[in-house]
Order: structure tokens, then sequence, then C-alpha cells
């Protein structure tokens, strides 16, 4: 691992991204896969946390040298408890609250804000994996329009126009739910 | 919900699911990668041993390690039905990669109780498709299925030229009872050989089961009628349709 490649990183320069995902991307994946046993859930996994290491954890690292060990441990994080998402979820339905989080918001209003969120995670679970991504690096990340336009390659208006159908479609599905 | 409201759930709908867990993961993974000095060691140890949530993190990556290692043993499908060449081999053709919208509903999602999704795994990568998908020679199809209750799953796999091919169940094995379940993976994939034009998946979901002849007929049968690229799902009562067209 170059040391300099983590400095370009953290500058945030397009070429060490690419460079860090010809390097990383597949063996991160192949940990999501191997835990979550889910091509397609595996590989949301994947690219959210990819995203999130690119944009903030990237500021945590200290050597370059610990870098596949901190993406490893961040697959191994996202995917097992994504697996004990899943399975406790299997086990209760679509409407529990998570018991840590329950424990940490044990306030009424708090509750009910919690309740909210976990009626929108459900919408956006029937929202299409590329739209929840656009919608993650922009309210998640705080990604501008632009920014995510040049992620994939389209122009800024489109972005634009995807993000106000999902608001729309959001705001319908927990109208009616 | 007012849109500041949605507006202001949208970060904590999105907030990591891992939110919560001990926040010592750069020191975690600099343990882990044998780069800490014995007096670093000698100070994180006592957290280790006492933090359940690092204890099972640190076990985990030790069991994801050989998929780390070797990520091109870790598939998830296997096995995969390998396409006879001939089937699929209408000339080579440029890889066409075409953008299409990402809030476009995917068609394979079915308004009722049973949809096919289909994931394509590319130079180790993975991404769901959908209608319109452009896929190149090389690219391995998996196919997941969501339904409510049973029922028998049959996919197809057609070009412009009406040879229709049943991906699954495989071979001339029996039609085989799909259980009731969300992203359930069946054992055959695709691997896509060279093409060009138009060509479709279509996934037919019924009651009861459904013979390969009657179901390659069906697929015949929705290509000889299609209108440009368009296939319109039509199939025999009681039998639900679903197409996703495939750009070469």
């Amino acid at each position: 691992m170059p040391a300099e490649l983590l400095q370009r990183l953290r500058r945030r320069e397009p070429a060490a991204q690419s460079e860090l995902r010809e390097r990383y991307f597949a063996r991160t994946l192949a940990v999501c896969r191997h835990l979550l046993r889910d091509a397609v859930l595996a590989n949301e996994a994947a690219e959210d946390l990819w995203t999130d290491f690119l944009v903030a954890h990237v500021d945590q690292i200290e050597s370059p040298e610990a870098i596949p060990a901190y993406l490893r441990l961040m697959a191994v994080r996202r995917s097992s408890r994504l697996r004990d998402l899943r399975e406790r979820h299997d086990e209760l339905g679509e409407h529990h609250v998570d018991p840590a989080v329950s424990a940490e918001t044990a306030l009424a209003d708090e509750s009910e804000r919690r309740a909210q969120v976990n009626k929108l995670q459900g919408c956006l679970s029937g929202l299409h994996p590329r739209s929840r991504r656009i919608l993650r690096l922009r309210f998640h990340h705080g990604m501008t329009q632009e920014q995510i336009g040049d992620r994939f390659g389209i122009s800024k208006q489109y972005i634009g126009r995807v993000l106000a159908k999902c608001l729309a479609a959001l705001r319908q599905c927990l109208e009616e739910t | 919900m007012s849109a500041p409201d949605l507006e202001a759930l949208l970060p904590e709908a999105f907030a990591a699911p891992d939110r919560g867990r001990c926040s010592r993961e750069p020191e975690l993974a600099r343990y882990a990668a044998q780069l800490m000095s014995s007096q670093e060691r000698s100070s994180f140890e006592p957290h280790l041993a006492q933090c359940a949530d690092c204890r099972a993190d640190f076990a985990a990556m030790g069991e994801a390690r050989r998929a780390w290692d070797e990520p091109r043993r870790a598939r998830s499908w296997r096995p995969m039905l390998w396409f006879s060449p001939a089937v699929l081999a209408l000339g080579a053709a440029a890889a066409l990669v075409v953008l299409r919208p990402a809030d476009r509903a995917d068609p394979l999602t079915a308004k009722g109780t049973w949809a096919l999704h289909v994931a394509v795994e590319r130079e180790g990568q993975v991404f769901r498709a959908h209608d319109g998908v452009a896929l190149r020679e090389g690219d391995r199809l998996g196919f997941f299925y969501t339904a409510d209750k049973p029922g028998f799953l049959t996919v197809l796999y057609a070009d412009e030229k009406g040879e229709v091919v049943r991906l699954h169940p495989s071979n001339d094995g029996p039609p085989q009872l799909a259980e009731a379940g969300t992203n359930v993976r069946i054992p055959d994939g695709a691997l896509i050989s060279p093409g060009q034009g138009c060509e479709w998946v279509i996934a037919l979901f019924s009651a009861d089961p459904l013979a390969a002849q009657t179901a390659i007929k069906d697929g015949k049968r929705m290509v000889a009628r299609r209108k440009g690229c368009e296939l319109s799902p039509q199939a025999a009562e009681g039998v639900a349709v679903q197409v996703l067209g495939v750009k070469r």
C-alpha cells in the first residue's frame, strides 16, 4: 500500500478512490457475501460501506497499512449487523422496533420519532436500490446533486428529478401506511 | 408528513445499521492487522477482553479471512448453468452501456404476490438488473424470487430470433415447487454469450406445475408478437408472467 494513497484519499482524489476500489472492493464484497449469503443484499451493503469509508471513515485511519483491515472490519460489522436485523425482522415481523435503539430512545417523543423512522425505512426498502443510493448520498452524506451526478455519470438535473420523485413516493407511502 | 419533516428523518433512516456499536474500530483494525506496538497492544487488550462488540467483530474478521484473501472463491451462486454457445451465439456485439432511470419500477417486481429479481455479476461486482439492462458477454445472471405462497417458477431466456431456453428448472428436470419466502435464491443461473439486439428474461409463476414445452411455447408466442423490443406478457390462465428486457 503506497504511503501517499491515504493522503490522496483524504483529499478525496477520484483517482485515489478508483485505485482503492480496484485493490479492495472485490474483497470487501466477498466478505459481505460470505456473511450475508445474499448477493443482492451483499452488494448493497458493500456499496454503502464503501461510500461511508470514502466520505467519512477515511479520516479516522492513521496509517495506510491499516486500510485493508479497516475495510474488512467494516464489511464484517455491517454484514453481521444486517444479518442480525434480518433474522430479528423475520422473527418479529415488519414493525418491530430495534431493542438496542429503543433502549437509547426511551423517552416518549423519541419513541414516536423512532416509529416514524422505522416506517420510513420500510418505505425506503420498496424503492429501487439505485434510488436508495441516490437518496443516501444526498441525505446521509450531504452530497450535492452535482456530486451525485458525477458519481453515477449522469446530469444533476436528472438526479434532481429522481430525488423529487423519490420524495413524493416516500410521502405517499408514509401516508398510506 | 410535511417536506421538512421527511427530509429531517431521512438522515436518521439512513444511519449505518452498525451505529451504536463500539467506536474503537481504528484500534481494532490495527490490532487485527498486527500493526500495534507492544505497548499499544497491552493497553488495547483489556478493552478487547471486556467489549462484546469488539470480540464478536474480531472473531468474525477471522472467519471472513478466507473470503477476503480469496474473493474469487467466495461466489454465492452455485451451481451456474452455462449456456451452450450455440443457443445464444448471435454474432459478436459491442458492449452497450445504457443508463436507465434510477427510479424506474423494476418490472420483475410484481404488484401481486410474487416477484423475480435478477442479479448480474460482472467482473467481480454484482448489481441488480432492471428492465432494459445492457448485458455483455461473460456476465453471469443469478435469480432470486419473493413469493408469499408456494408455486412453480419457470425462468426462460429468449432472443429476437425466437430461440427460447429454459434456465430454471435447468435441463429437462421436472417442475419444482418454489416455497414461499423473500429473496430466495434459485440454484440455476446463466452465463451470457455473445449476442446482439433485444433479449428477454421471462418468468412464469403458476400454482400448478408448468411443463417445459408449454412454457417454451408461451415464450416463443410472446417473442413472435413483440413490438420492437417490447414483449407483452401473455400466458395461459393462472400463469403470472413477468418480462425483463435485455439490450445487447
